[in-house]
């Protein structure tokens, strides 16, 4: 079936560089001025409302990019399942996967044979509305090390086992790209007598 | 009464402030010890103070302020003399501040002069450098009058003040009595 939607998507020209639907995000507590300071433990909500599935691609996972200033990252809520229980699969947070075009992660991919291998599948068929959550700690330091978030949807054309390129314009959603506050102390001109 | 008394303690601590300065050069009197330096206090921080050779922290460090001793140092600037380093317990540094240190000496100088007698007039008094002021016995602005000193050894102080420091120089002036004639008898 999915093959037959690519041969007709292809016939019809319907080549899409970019299937991703609205993306926004919450971080919570918000920063300030840009800034996190070290220790901070921040939650970090992504949604992408839609999937525009060109050339049957489904969506097969979300890519975390963090910047050296992350000393830490957990998985708190998973995304739904959009293809349903009854599709079988699910969404697992991984440090890493091996896909057809490198490793990505951490993020949370989608297995649908839940062999635990997300790249060796489809995606998570339909357009759904995806949220996740993840829990970032600041790492300790002196230094204004970059705290850079982003989220890279990935199809399963590119990190699955479709064969469609359809998709493969996978474009980085940056979420925050504030540094660590590291609160140096200051001192002022020294007085005497 | 209990005003009263934080009235009092208010002025001493104002009063114990107003007299630290963040000039810079910090002018220190040569041979001279008891210098204090001082940054503003934050909580949970520690200071590190580094006093250029031969100055020596006397008392203080690790707190915001320090007692250094400068008497083994030679006259003449000292750049970067006194360095201090905030640091959190985290181990973040701030940047240094530094103060140069001026160590300040000035030798005044008295030309001798006389002996003197009694009836001599007044003469100038030449001193270096200029700006002090000269004292003694028979000083008159910057002349020594014998007859009004009198006869004996007088000591004339020339002092020179800056920056706090004072300098002084001493001289002893001779002068001596007139002789008196008794009336000159004949036959």
């Amino acid at each position: 079936m999915k093959r037959l939607l690519l041969i007709l998507s292809l016939l019809q020209g319907t080549v899409f560089a970019q299937c991703n639907g609205a993306q926004s995000f919450t971080l919570t507590p918000p920063p300030v001025g840009n800034q996190y300071l070290p220790g901070q433990v921040v939650t970090m909500c992504y949604t992408m409302n839609g999937y525009s599935q060109a050339g049957s691609n489904w969506i097969d996972g979300f890519d975390l990019t963090l910047g050296p200033g992350w000393a830490n990252v957990q998985p708190a809520t998973a995304p739904a399942n959009c293809g349903g229980n009854a599709s079988g699969g699910q969404w697992l947070w991984l440090l890493a996967v091996n896909t057809p075009v490198g490793l990505v992660g951490p993020g949370y991919f989608f297995d649908l044979d839940l062999n635990g291998n997300p790249a060796n599948d489809f995606g998570d068929s339909g357009s759904c509305t995806w949220t996740f959550c993840v829990t970032l700690t600041v790492a300790q330091g002196c230094t204004p090390q970059s705290l850079a978030i982003a989220v890279t949807p990935g199809s399963d054309g590119l990190w699955g086992s479709w064969n469609s390129t359809s998709c493969d314009g996978a474009t980085p959603f940056v979420v925050f790209n504030g540094t660590i506050n590291p609160q140096l102390p200051s001192v002022g001109a020294i007085s005497h007598n | 009464m209990k005003k009263l008394v934080l009235s009092l303690l208010l002025l001493c601590s104002t009063s114990a402030y107003s007299q630290l300065t963040t000039l810079n050069p910090d002018t220190v009197c040569y041979q001279t010890n008891g210098s204090i330096y001082q940054v503003t206090n934050t909580p949970g921080v520690t200071y590190t103070w580094t006093v250029a050779a031969p100055g020596v922290i006397t008392s203080g460090q690790g707190t915001n302020q320090i007692g250094v001793n400068w008497s083994a140092a030679a006259p003449g600037l000292i750049p970067n003399a006194v360095s201090v380093v905030a640091s959190t317990a985290a181990g973040c540094n701030s940047p240094a501040s530094n103060l140069n240190v001026l160590i300040l000496q000035i030798i005044p100088t008295i030309q001798a002069l006389g002996p003197f007698c009694t009836t001599n007039a007044c003469v100038p008094v030449v001193t270096s450098p200029a700006g002090g002021v000269l004292s003694g016995t028979g000083v008159s602005g910057n002349q020594f009058c014998p007859g009004t000193a009198g006869a004996g050894t007088w000591t004339l102080t020339y002092t020179v003040t800056q920056g706090g420091c004072v300098f002084t120089a001493t001289t002893s002036v001779v002068v001596n009595p007139t002789p008196t004639l008794s009336p000159i008898s004949h036959n």
